[in-house]
């Protein structure tokens, strides 16, 4: 399929949760199902890391065809490599969080500020249209809690953050996994000199939890709050400085015993 | 010209049509894949036909001697013809043979005409509806030639039988060339003779599926010319007796399945024609007409839909019940292989179990350490290399399931009663891939029987017993093909072994209750195991109340073949069909042996009979003498 905007995938290595064995992330793997929908057979696929990752051969199941594999080597910083790879690709997809490694959700945001792009997260579906003018933008349809959807319009390029519930079927063969190839490229030069921490890699043992204030509220008014949006308590604090609304939210943080200091 | 010499003539030319026909028709066959087969299986026709295939048809006595009168007189008509006029004999004492075989088989026609006139559903109409009339004409034409052959014949006389011949004969002659329903008395000889599982003929029940050559890029059936040729020919051999569709379990719920349609259809993709000729029912809810296929064009949709194939439960009753020992099962799986392996296409939740057995070897996606839970309280040792024991228990995925874990614990106390020298398997457990390859997932299959069969060759064991049929079937049948040779008894056989031994003392049940037995499909019909099962009931003094299609014939409760998992919708439920079974023989109680007809048969919803394994029983028993 020859298209006039071309789209990457950002793939990364997945696990299992309660195996540890090496597979398509998940959420990656939806977001290249949204990729092939885009761009058809065109949409490159990329990996930085090793081209021995065993959880590549998943993807490539999945129908990646070609994987493109850009080493790390010492330095380690994807943001940078990905960033001089991919500087000429319209339209970015990632998933939302990895399975390994850090796993922060932050690559999306920390790769369209490499580029300079803007970075939509959370994304359910996207279209790219013809513009009646010239060019292309891409039409997206956002996730939003409690069953609402935001539908945005955004012009190229740009990199996208597809939400894991994205309706789309995962497709898994064997005879793609076999056919398809992986490609190395060289490893890029890193442009920005950071010095590295030594860090040493470990399964983490827990996922952080998210603060929560404990509910103290009816289930009536529960029930009201899960069905209609506007019905949700709390101060939205749109004036003052920025200390004022700091501490606007210390104090919310403090009467919920969230913090004890 | 003499009448004799026509009939000569006309043989001749008859012989000569069926033989092109053959040739065109073989043509057709040898474009599927190269099959080895022993030439030798064409002296072991006669056998094979009278023993094998007509142990299946003699269940049904009136077709069987029907069959025998038309098909018997029209063989011994045709020799004598061959001997008589084929060869100019025109011996008078031949005419009188061949009037008394054309007598005979009349006779038979007959019954043919008779059954024909009422047929019951499952038979197919069409051209088929028309063999008794052509049948006749053949033998009558027969008939009044050598009847009237010696006296004066009138010249009306004579055209009149001989046309009536002619037109018998090109029935006989054109079926196999023109896929007429005479078709079925070449191809079905050839069957016999290169059947794709010649082993069966030798009392083995070949059930298990062969390995795919997943390295040489085997990926299944695609189109029909990826069949075995073999496989072409057998296709061709229905009769479209709809003896599969009767007793078939999706059929009967409505799901889109009819294997002799199935195979009907792939004879259409054979010939490069469509399914408009096929006058039998069809897939409940897929109208009639609208498919075509050819040779080497995908079968999937054009010619079958998928939810047809996704809709087979494997439990091989229509193989058990096929006069002609088709093997629908083998096409159906050949036919999800390509779908599998090459697209990905599988429906319902079938690729969610598919992705978890290739990243945690469960079929539910739990941790392997989390399989023994239910065996922490009963001091149970756990199979290490280096530990020798003399049976290694397997539980399957049913250890997952909170129902089947008392079926486990009430097996697991049996075992120690009878104080058997046993270990689990513990972590190193995986699923054996059963259900990944009735779904067609191959390679899924291959890659967990080969780190299975690494495990077990690192323990020393002597036999292997496990309650699930499906790990008994692939284990006993399957892996060793892939190099994994084990002795694998089922839980009912051992523990009615230890029972005939003495070393388990049972009591008598205090199950007061009508009981019946229900068959899985992987223990009987795979693995000819019946009695085992029954010998044990019988020891714990419960008498069976035997539902109607129980045994080899047994119906499945819908539990196999990956069904539950594709899902597809039909009318009813396979297992609500079972327990009205259940009902009809007046059981308040149902015996099974296997995880997933209990969690099938437990799914009912309703009044219905309590679902109880043997085990369960058994041990019942033992708290009683207690």
């Amino acid at each position: 399929m020859s298209n006039a905007f071309t789209v990457a995938v950002l793939i990364s290595a997945g696990r299992h949760p309660v195996s540890g064995a090496p597979r398509a992330c998940r959420g990656d793997a939806v977001a290249m199902a949204l990729g092939r929908r885009m761009a058809g057979d065109g949409v490159r696929v990329v990996h930085a890391g090793a081209a021995e990752e065993p959880s590549l051969q998943d993807y490539l199941a999945l129908g990646a065809g070609t994987i493109e594999v850009l080493p790390l080597g010492n330095s380690g910083d994807a943001v940078a490599a990905l960033a001089s790879h991919l500087k000429s690709v319209d339209v970015i997809l990632t998933g939302s969080n990895a399975e390994s490694g850090a796993g922060s959700g932050l690559l999306p945001y920390a790769l369209a500020r490499a580029l300079a792009r803007p970075v939509v997260a959370n994304v359910l579906e996207a279209r790219v249209q013809k513009t009646a003018v010239e060019g292309w933008d891409v039409e997206i349809r956002q996730f939003l809690p409690k069953g609402q959807r935001r539908r945005i319009g955004c012009a190229l390029p740009l990199v996208i953050a597809v939400h894991p519930l994205a309706p789309v079927q995962l497709k898994y063969a064997y005879a793609r996994r076999v056919s398809g190839r992986i490609e190395r490229f060289p490893e890029t030069p890193a442009e920005t000199c950071v010095v590295q921490p030594g860090w040493t890699v470990e399964t983490a043992s827990r996922r952080p939890i998210r603060l929560k204030a404990r509910e103290t509220k009816s289930g009536h008014a529960r029930m009201q709050a899960a069905v209609v949006a506007e019905a949700k308590g709390g101060v939205v604090a749109f004036e003052g400085s920025t200390v004022d609304k700091a501490q606007v939210m210390l104090n919310y943080l403090r009467e919920h015993r969230l913090v004890d200091f | 010209m003499s009448v004799a010499v026509a009939v000569t003539v006309l043989f001749w030319v008859s012989v000569a049509t069926l033989a092109i026909g053959l040739a065109r028709r073989a043509r057709l066959w040898r474009s599927g894949r190269e099959a080895t087969v022993e030439w030798t299986g064409l002296l072991a026709v006669p056998k094979r036909y009278f023993v094998d295939l007509h142990h299946v048809v003699a269940r049904d006595p009136y077709i069987a001697n029907t069959h025998i009168a038309t098909a018997g007189g029209a063989f011994a008509a045709l020799v004598l013809v061959a001997i008589n006029y084929g060869l100019g004999l025109y011996a008078p004492v031949l005419d009188w043979a061949i009037l008394l075989a054309a007598a005979v088989m009349l006779t038979g026609v007959y019954f043919v005409w008779m059954r024909r006139r009422h047929p019951p559903l499952r038979l197919s109409r069409g051209a088929w509806n028309r063999l008794p009339y052509t049948l006749a004409a053949f033998a009558l034409g027969l008939a009044l030639l050598t009847l009237v052959s010696s006296q004066t014949l009138s010249a009306g006389i004579a055209i009149a039988a001989l046309a009536l011949l002619l037109a018998g004969s090109a029935e006989l002659a054109l079926g196999i060339g023109a896929g007429g329903p005479m078709k079925h008395a070449v191809a079905g000889l050839l069957h016999l003779a290169f059947h794709p599982r010649p082993e069966r003929f030798a009392g083995v029940r070949s059930t298990a599926l062969s390995p795919l050559a997943l390295s040489n890029n085997d990926f299944g059936t695609r189109t029909p010319s990826d069949f075995l040729w073999t496989e072409l020919l057998s296709f061709d051999a229905c009769v479209e007796c709809g003896k599969c569709e009767q007793s078939c379990p999706a059929f009967g719920a409505g799901q889109p399945l009819n294997p002799k349609k199935l195979i009907q259809d792939l004879v259409a993709g054979l010939s490069g024609s469509n399914d408009s000729a096929y006058a039998g029912r069809p897939y409940p809810g897929i109208p009639i007409g609208s498919h075509r296929g050819a040779l080497s064009a995908a079968i999937i949709p054009k010619l079958i839909e998928a939810e047809t194939v996704w809709s087979c439960t494997t439990c091989r009753a229509c193989v058990e019940e096929c006069p002609m020992l088709i093997e629908h099962v083998d096409a159906i799986v050949g036919m999800r292989r390509s779908l599998n392996l090459t697209q990905g296409e599988v429906p319902g939740t079938a690729p969610e179990t598919l992705c978890n057995l290739r990243e945690t070897e469960t079929q539910g996606g739990h941790a392997r350490t989390a399989r023994y839970n239910w065996v922490i309280d009963l001091d149970v040792s756990v199979a290490a290399p280096g530990k020798p024991v003399d049976l290694l228990l397997i539980a399957g995925e049913g250890a997952f399931d909170m129902r089947y874990q008392r079926t486990l614990r009430a097996l697991v106390k049996l075992l120690k009663a009878a104080r058997v020298d046993f270990a689990i398997l513990g972590e190193r457990e995986r699923d054996t891939g059963d259900t990944a390859r009735r779904l067609g997932d191959e390679a899924t299959f291959q890659a967990l029987a080969k780190r299975n069969i690494e495990t077990f060759a690192s323990l020393d064991f002597k036999r292997i017993v496990t309650s699930d049929p499906h790990v008994l079937h692939s284990l006993r049948n399957e892996y060793p093909a892939l190099g994994g040779k084990y002795t694998v008894v089922h839980h009912t056989a051992l523990l009615a072994e230890l029972a005939e031994q003495g070393k388990l003392q049972l009591g008598k049940s205090a199950e007061a209750r009508a009981l019946t037995y229900h068959d899985p499909c992987y223990l009987g019909r795979y693995n000819g195991e019946t009695e085992a099962p029954r010998a044990l009931l019988r020891k714990l003094g419960i008498e069976v109340r035997e539902m109607q299609r129980s045994g080899l014939r047994g119906r499945c409760c819908g539990g196999g073949g990956g069904a539950p998992l594709t899902d597809i919708p039909g009318k009813q439920r396979i297992p609500d069909i079972r327990m009205a079974d259940a009902r009809d023989a007046g059981a308040d109680v149902i015996a099974v042996a296997c995880p997933q007809c209990t969690a099938m048969l437990e799914g009912v919803a309703g009044a219905r009979a309590e679902v109880l394994d043997i085990a369960e029983l058994a041990a019942a028993s033992l708290e009683a003498r207690a």
